[in-house]
């Protein structure tokens, strides 16, 4: 073969040539250092032309390109501000209201008390199976995510310091807990490392979600676009689910079933957020 | 409207808007684009094939409403280009500063258009050679052959620049 052009070695780095001609570049490149700069040097051009661009996938999406995918008609961005800062103003003065919190944890344990006793009758009922009518699923989602997001506000409304609400919160005065709750996590999943969004893991919680085992997990941040967010995960013997979004008493959720695991996120965050970071965890657990 | 529908348009968004970042010169422009595609996908979403990629067929769009726009506005394309050209040499001058990512974007922005599809498809996205084929509707040879060029443009401009290399000198210097 003769000395391989720079078509072919650019298609070659591309995993683009058959076994053979790759091979026939492969022993090329062991035998020709010119060459093999070349190779790692248009590979190393490569590399940064993806990180420029790759910044754009951890942004939020624009509530805009959401709701035009949703064919809904486009609210103009001073609108949007104003609502944002109207719902932020809500949130902020319902979580300083002791009387509404009362009543919000009033009617998050009695969703909880329904979630849980929905998912432990669930855990001693026979388990779905795949083609299981799509209401039944239907009604199933529809009690884990109530009981999820009134755990969500149980916990916001207390904040990250009362404990109390978390099975295992994220320190004590033994140290770090995180490795207890990666021990109750099915086997191959891992904590998502959600930093890079300033969340910080406050705790987590364990329960039952259509009879089976999972993980509320707590997290806040002082992004006040963001606020506090929980992720959920555990285990699940139904189909795949596309993610999928609900909204529920002011707070927003996500949710998919990937590989036999079931996630949620719950927060206020705009959907644009709770995509961003739902594509963030795919990508980390190759979820989606 | 078909829920699933919307459900994996907006699975897709964030590649879209890479994309459409990469053809475009701003973020209000690029966004202003994927708006625009993800309408017409809506209007036309009958045409989709069940069993045909998804992605693919979102990325022709954008990229088909690209082209008619830059068509459209042929005078501003060409005070764009003069933007550009000026903006090309300040990014060579910034580029022996510091490196920076906006820097190998202004080098994209110098490639011709269908070099940047290309590269935008296949290096950043990682199409493969037949689905880019697909997406840009030319023969596979040529997105071989555009790529070619494409990449060794870039890759000059960067090595010229001292962009390349920069890491594995920090790297050894560490």
């Amino acid at each position: 073969m003769q000395k391989p052009d720079e078509t072919r070695l650019i298609a070659y780095l591309d995993g683009e040539l058959d076994e053979k001609v790759q091979a026939e570049v492969a022993a090329w490149l062991d035998h020709d250092p010119a060459l093999r700069e070349k190779a790692a040097s248009l590979a190393e051009s490569a590399v940064h032309l993806r990180a420029a661009f790759d910044e754009v996938l951890r942004e939020p999406l624009p509530s805009r390109l959401v709701a035009a995918a949703r064919g809904v008609t486009v609210v103009s961005d001073s609108k949007r501000a104003r609502f944002q800062r109207a719902q932020s103003g809500i949130w902020r003065r319902r979580l300083s209201d002791r009387r509404w919190l009362g009543v919000s944890a009033a009617a998050s344990i009695a969703c909880l008390a329904l979630g849980t006793g929905l998912g432990y009758f669930a855990a001693n009922a026979p388990v779905f199976s795949d083609n299981q009518p799509t209401a039944s699923t239907n009604l199933a989602s529809t009690s884990w995510l109530d009981n999820i997001a009134g755990y969500h506000k149980l916990f916001v409304a207390a904040g990250p310091d009362d404990t109390a609400l978390a099975d295992v919160p994220a320190n004590e005065a033994g140290g770090d807990n995180t490795r207890k709750v990666v021990q109750k996590l099915p086997p191959d999943f891992r904590l998502p490392n959600l930093k890079p969004w300033g969340l910080v893991f406050q705790g987590a919680r364990f329960l039952i979600i259509e009879g089976r085992p999972a993980t509320q997990l707590f997290y806040t941040t002082d992004n006040q676009a963001l606020g506090p967010l929980t992720v959920v995960v555990g285990t699940s013997t139904k189909p795949d689910l596309a993610p999928t979004f609900d909204h529920r008493d002011d707070v927003n959720l996500l949710y998919w079933r990937h590989h036999g695991h079931a996630y949620a996120l719950v927060g206020t965050a705009d959907i644009g957020y709770l995509w961003n970071i739902a594509n963030d965890i795919a990508w980390q657990l190759d979820a989606i | 409207m078909n829920q699933g529908f919307s459900d994996q348009l907006i699975a897709v968004l964030p590649r879209l808007r890479r994309f459409a970042r990469g053809l475009t010169r701003s973020a209000v422009e690029a966004d202003d684009l994927v708006q625009s595609a993800c309408e017409r996908a809506l209007s036309r979403a009958h045409q989709f094939q069940e069993g045909t990629r998804f992605d693919s067929w979102m990325f022709r769009i954008v990229q088909t409403i690209w082209i008619d726009q830059v068509r459209a506005r042929e005078v501003r394309k060409e005070q764009s280009d003069d933007e550009l050209e000026l903006g090309g040499d300040d990014a060579v001058r910034q580029i022996e500063a510091r490196l920076s990512l906006r820097q190998v974007q202004a080098a994209l922005q110098d490639l011709p258009a269908e070099q940047r599809v290309v590269l935008l498809l296949v290096t950043v996205d990682g199409l493969s050679y037949k689905e880019a084929a697909e997406v840009a509707e030319v023969p596979v040879g040529t997105i071989m052959s555009r790529l070619a060029r494409a990449r060794l443009a870039l890759h000059a401009r960067l090595e010229a620049s001292g962009t390349l290399g920069r890491r594995r000198d920090d790297a050894e210097a560490r």
